[in-house]
């Protein structure tokens, strides 16, 4: 099997990950995974985790233990690279013990609600293996380069996943193939080996799906490539729900977003409809975070494009009279089809009340330059979110939280006393273990930051993917957790190679 | 002939390789510095967003970005001479490594490009020049005009979706079949499959090849096709064509061998530098045929700000460059004897 992807698939399929998260009855639950069983004490801030027995590691052979999963998780925290930011603000790295040979015990710096779900990012690798290939000098102190330089070269996976690293062509492609060790259970016809590449553009991808060559394709084609690829017997468009949302961020200390009421007329300048037409591959938000999480509360008043509205709003601001003097700028990438559009409805709705709104094109590069600081110039910084895991705090966390201040997920920069509430009100969501409680609290931080108006929230992210229809896909039919790299769990596929057969025209 | 030889690689081949080293150190000073000038902290970059800002300063010490750009550059010379380019901050291991890795496949595409092109100016160029007003010419110059105008990548999607796509004639990506498996010898994997005897693989590789190649080839082609063809029109119109022909020698002898060899003087250069700049320039066709080349690679150092990759890969760039006009002019004083006799 073929699958256009990138690096979140192979870790996915490659490495176990100590709890994992599974789509069941219309929702997404935590389940055991290399821990059989765990638990919460002393208030949240204890947790046990008792390890499956017999799993093996690829190549190596060796069995997991519990030291493995004490250096994987010091490892990931230390590092706090890709998903170990999750991590950080919780783990004690100096309290991460393995109590027996099977028994792993993780003190937290507080309490906290999600580690279930945080647990789930916990990738256990192989530390003997990892630690032979350590290389000094390296950013990590004492651990040097935590044998990144080693495993990023692509000699062996050190996983216990379900399928283990078989070639690496740099640049090319990543063959997988199935771990006959593994401990888990296979779909019955499971692909006996996945090739991962990158290809994103739409010939090559219409090429190699009309051949079956390619089985998956990527999410980052243009709508019409979907059109087109729907069109070819055999071939279906998958909807994948993720847990993203595409945001239009205002900075709030720069004039005349400073003024809350020019950030609510905006709210009320966006063309959401027509915005779905020029992006399809959108669902109209209902909250501010993506309607398929859990613990969603909905906008706690409506939001629609309204003009007139707007105008309302915009005389009730302070810079009424004068907002021609406080030209904005929103910014588009070049590789994105179609995301200037979104620049130019918006500026050409707030043209009829007064506001200026330029349209720059910025690049990937100065983008990520632009959100270190407050004082960039960005007014108003467009971005898909995708949060980790299924609660509706997670998006809360990424996107809010003065944690995300200088990176890509949060543009708003709120005041401090602003900031500092909103982190005492998110942090206590986290730290709150009972479920329920949690989301409620959810719920009153949903009310709170929609109050704020601080994005034109401009649709939940639905994800295309075109699949060949001889694979039975769970994720097709809905049945995925909505993090990438968890829609494509190969495992769980089945082949058709009959019909596959069939559609070359060899039956 | 041999004594020819021997004087061009003293009088050309020497000069020509020390201006060509002064150039590379002028070039490392100037894309060293740019790299650095660039926006974005490299460091952070390689690390991520979230990673603690100690982890990150640390990293920044350990690659002397803490330290002023001509201290950076000594740290760099310094490792050079002991034939390190550093660390890359996109795939963590040394540049040297990264360039080993990536540098047959796109050698190999300029190779084959390098082959097209030439046939096919030394094809288009005399057959359209030959004929001045022919409607073979006349169809020479329409597709000069179109391949000037249609860039490598847009050639390189047209011909994927013509040959693959459509007619399945062509693989639409990659270096081999599924299934085929050269071991890596010297990364050219036509060679590769040779030195294995590996036939199969052999035409594998050469049929992954054609389409890529053939896209990049178009354009230059195309271009040195109108170059020749000009040269040659205004070469058959010399008097001493006319008296060749006069003595009645063949049309073919007087063009291919009298009229030929002086339009080649004006075109060599320009096939020298296009086959050069594939080096930069194949990064669209890469990407489009999924091509694991220097070229893909160099762009996407840039994107992560990998500041050793930019400047290892500005560097290979330089050096090919250098290469390949050393090669050019040698071929040149070979052709032309006014260069060889130290004249015109």
């Amino acid at each position: 099997m073929a699958h256009d992807e990138s690096g979140r698939a192979y870790i996915h399929n490659v490495y176990d990950t100590l709890l994992s998260m599974e789509y069941r009855g219309g929702t997404v639950v935590v389940i055991p995974w290399l821990a059989e069983r765990w638990e919460a004490t002393e208030g949240g801030l204890v947790w046990t985790f008792y390890l499956r027995k017999g799993v093996k590691f690829h190549y190596s052979g060796r069995e997991m233990t519990a030291d493995d999963v004490v250096f994987s998780i010091l490892r990931e925290t230390i590092m706090a690279e890709g998903m170990g930011y999750l991590l950080v603000p919780w783990v004690d790295v100096n309290k991460v013990v393995a109590i027996d040979r099977y028994t792993v015990q993780v003190t937290l710096k507080k309490p906290c609600g999600v580690f279930e779900y945080l647990a789930s990012y916990i990738y256990v690798v192989d530390s003997e293996e990892v630690k032979k290939n350590i290389r000094c000098p390296g950013p990590y102190g004492e651990w040097c380069d935590f044998g990144k330089g080693w495993l990023m070269e692509g000699h062996r996976s050190v996983g216990t996943g379900p399928y283990m690293l078989a070639e690496y062509v740099p640049g090319s492609h990543v063959l997988i193939v199935k771990n006959k060790d593994w401990w888990g259970t296979f779909a019955p016809r499971a692909p006996e080996k996945v090739k991962i590449v990158a290809i994103i553009d739409p010939v090559p991808t219409l090429t190699l799906m009309s051949k079956r060559e390619l089985d998956i394709s990527t999410i980052w084609l243009p709508p019409e490539t979907y059109e087109e690829l729907d069109k070819i017997e055999g071939i279906d468009v998958a909807r994948l729900r993720l847990y993203g949302m595409y945001y239009l961020m205002m900075n709030t200390r720069k004039p005349p977003l400073d003024d809350i009421q020019v950030r609510k007329a905006l709210f009320y300048l966006f063309d959401y409809d027509t915005f779905l037409k020029l992006m399809p591959q959108h669902e109209k938000a209902t909250s501010i975070v993506p309607s398929n999480m859990i613990g969603v509360c909905p906008f706690p008043e409506p939001v629609e494009f309204n003009i007139e509205k707007a105008r309302e709003e915009l005389m009730k601001s302070k810079y009424w009279g004068q907002l021609d003097k406080y030209p904005m700028d929103i910014t588009w990438r070049a590789p994105v089809p179609g995301e200037d559009r979104v620049g130019y409805l918006l500026a050409t709705a707030a043209e009829q009340v007064g506001l200026k709104i330029n349209i720059e094109k910025l690049d990937w590069l100065f983008v990520v330059e632009a959100m270190t600081r407050w004082d960039t110039p960005n007014e108003i910084e467009p971005m898909w979110i995708t949060a980790d895991y299924p609660e509706a705090i997670s998006m809360i966390y990424l996107r809010w939280h003065s944690s995300s201040h200088g990176t890509v997920n949060q543009n708003e920069w709120f005041t401090e006393d602003i900031q500092k509430e909103l982190d005492a009100k998110i942090e206590d969501a986290l730290a709150t273990l009972n479920k329920e409680e949690r989301l409620r609290k959810t719920c009153e931080l949903i009310r709170y930051i929609f109050y704020l108006y601080p994005s034109i929230f401009a649709g939940d992210f639905i994800g295309f993917k075109a699949y060949q229809t001889y694979i039975e896909w769970p994720s097709a039919r809905g049945e995925m957790v909505g993090v990438f790299g968890w829609d494509v769990e190969y495992w769980k596929m089945n082949l058709n190679l009959e019909e596959k057969a069939r559609l070359l025209g060899m039956k | 002939m041999i004594r020819h030889i021997k004087k061009i690689v003293k009088s050309t081949v020497f000069k020509r390789a020390i201006a060509s080293l002064l150039a590379l150190f002028g070039l490392s000073l100037i894309i060293f510095t740019l790299a650095r000038i660039m926006p974005g902290d490299p460091a952070r970059m390689a690390l991520g967003p979230r990673a603690p800002e100690e982890i990150v300063q640390r990293y920044r010490e350990l690659l002397h970005l803490d330290k002023p750009i001509y201290v950076q550059y000594y740290y760099w010379i310094r490792d050079l001479f002991q034939g390190k380019l550093g660390i890359s901050l996109a795939s963590f291991r040394e540049v040297t490594v990264d360039i080993a890795e990536f540098l047959p496949a796109t050698l190999e595409l300029m190779i084959f490009t390098a082959i097209i092109q030439v046939a096919g100016t030394l094809i288009f160029g005399t057959l359209s020049g030959s004929r001045p007003g022919s409607i073979i010419d006349g169809a020479l110059r329409v597709f000069a005009y179109v391949g000037i105008c249609i860039p490598a990548f847009a050639w390189g999607l047209i011909l994927q979706f013509i040959f693959s796509y459509t007619l399945g004639w062509f693989p639409a990506t990659e270096r081999l079949s599924p299934g085929i498996r050269v071991p890596r010898v010297t990364g050219l994997m036509t060679l590769d499959a040779l030195i294995n005897g590996n036939l199969n693989a052999f035409v594998d590789a050469v049929w992954h090849l054609f389409l890529p190649s053939l896209a990049l080839a178009l354009g230059a082609m195309a271009q040195e096709a109108r170059i020749l063809r000009s040269a040659m029109v205004e070469n058959i119109g010399k008097d001493y064509v006319l008296t060749f022909m006069s003595h009645g020698l063949p049309y073919r002898t007087v063009y291919f061998k009298y009229a030929l060899k002086p339009s080649l003087v004006s075109t060599i250069p320009v096939m020298g530098l296009d086959i050069a700049a594939l080096i930069a320039n194949a990064f669209m066709v890469e990407t489009i045929y999924n091509w694991p080349g220097l070229s893909k690679f160099g762009i996407m150092a840039m994107f992560r700000k990998d500041l050793n990759g930019i400047v290892g890969v500005v560097l290979v760039a330089g050096l090919v460059y250098s290469i390949t006009n050393i090669i050019v002019d040698v071929i040149l004083t070979l052709v032309d004897p006014r260069i060889r006799h130290g004249g015109g």
